[in-house]
């Protein structure tokens, strides 16, 4: 999910018929650029160079998103596949989460979050926070910064909470649904669902989650 | 989002080439890595005109399970479902959400 700006010019993306490394080339209709899907960044013409801002967003289920959505759209096209549904990730072990930045980046595997669904981690040297939810197949990255608070989470029966003050966290939104900090939102980071392989072929320096094992 | 074995994938499989790509994954190194796309279909025009309903009216369009990205920009909330999304004509959704220019990929 990208912002279609750069500088303040607004682009326009199209398919660009190629793939590289098994991955979609979009091209811009204002300057025939062709730019890396995975990677967003410009690779071949006039804005080579440049990169797309990404934009936060959660993958998740119907169910989960309409109920904590109510009010939004959604957008509505004649179905073009039918198997993305949270059975697609019968096999965790293929998935990441990962974020990058630059030359750094980071994975945390989806098979180790269906284990422990919360996971307060550091990335770029700021703490922050996977936080997943099993039903949806949910995984997010947050921040662990809450004002000048820094806060680490666990998770138990009652769903994800935070240590220093026992509120309860939707994994999802980032929102405090119950305890003192009811009502705050974590801020979500870039973090993008993909398989491990492709991140991997991209990423080929990316740190993982759990370390050691790519 | 960028799962990236989508059907036009599946199509580069279809019409065989070689998936490995042209330049092995033990040389992909990000940044330094040379830009060596492979062409498979013509340029599909942007797609910057698709219905949109409210959560409220879409009823049993949608199944609970089926994945959605979705997206939140101020106080506006969009979800995509990923269902719709795939294949060469589809993948990327020139759209607005929030005032915010945004390009709907995953």
């Amino acid at each position: 999910m990208y912002a279609a700006d750069v500088g303040k010019q607004k682009l326009t993306f199209g398919v660009s018929g190629m793939l590289w490394n098994r991955s979609l080339v979009m091209y811009d209709k204002e300057t025939g650029t062709l730019w890396s899907h995975i990677l967003g960044e410009a690779m071949q013409g006039k804005l080579k160079g440049e990169t797309l801002e990404q934009v936060p967003c959660v993958m998740t289920d119907w169910k989960t998103w309409s109920k904590e959505h109510a009010d939004g759209t959604v957008v509505m096209l004649s179905r073009s596949s039918k198997e993305y549904k949270t059975d697609f990730y019968k096999k965790p072990e293929q998935f990441v989460l990962g974020i990058a930045d630059g030359d750094k980046a980071k994975a945390w595997r989806f098979d180790a979050l269906a284990k422990t669904p919360t996971i307060n981690d550091t990335w770029r040297g700021k703490p922050v926070a996977v936080l997943f939810d099993k039903e949806s197949v949910s995984a997010r990255l947050f921040s662990r910064k809450v004002g000048d608070r820094e806060l680490s989470f666990e998770s138990g029966e009652t769903g994800i909470r935070d240590k220093e003050t026992g509120s309860t966290w939707e994994p999802t939104t980032g929102r405090a649904t119950v305890g003192p900090l009811k009502g705050k939102h974590l801020t979500p980071l870039n973090g993008i669902v993909s398989y491990r392989e492709v991140w991997t072929k991209f990423h080929p320096k990316s740190e993982s989650y759990p370390s050691g094992r790519k | 989002m960028q799962l990236n074995l989508s059907p036009f994938v599946a199509f580069c499989v279809i019409v065989g080439c070689d998936p490995s790509g042209s330049a092995p994954s033990d040389q992909a190194q990000h940044g330094t890595e040379e830009f060596r796309p492979q062409k498979l279909l013509e340029p599909l025009p942007p797609l910057t005109e698709f219905p949109v309903k409210k959560v409220s009216d879409v009823g049993t369009d949608l199944n609970p399970s089926e994945l959605v990205i979705g997206l939140t920009v101020g106080k506006e909330s969009r979800a995509y479902p990923i269902n719709m999304l795939t294949g060469p004509r589809r993948e990327i959704l020139n759209d607005t959400l929030g005032g915010k220019s945004i390009a709907a990929t995953w």
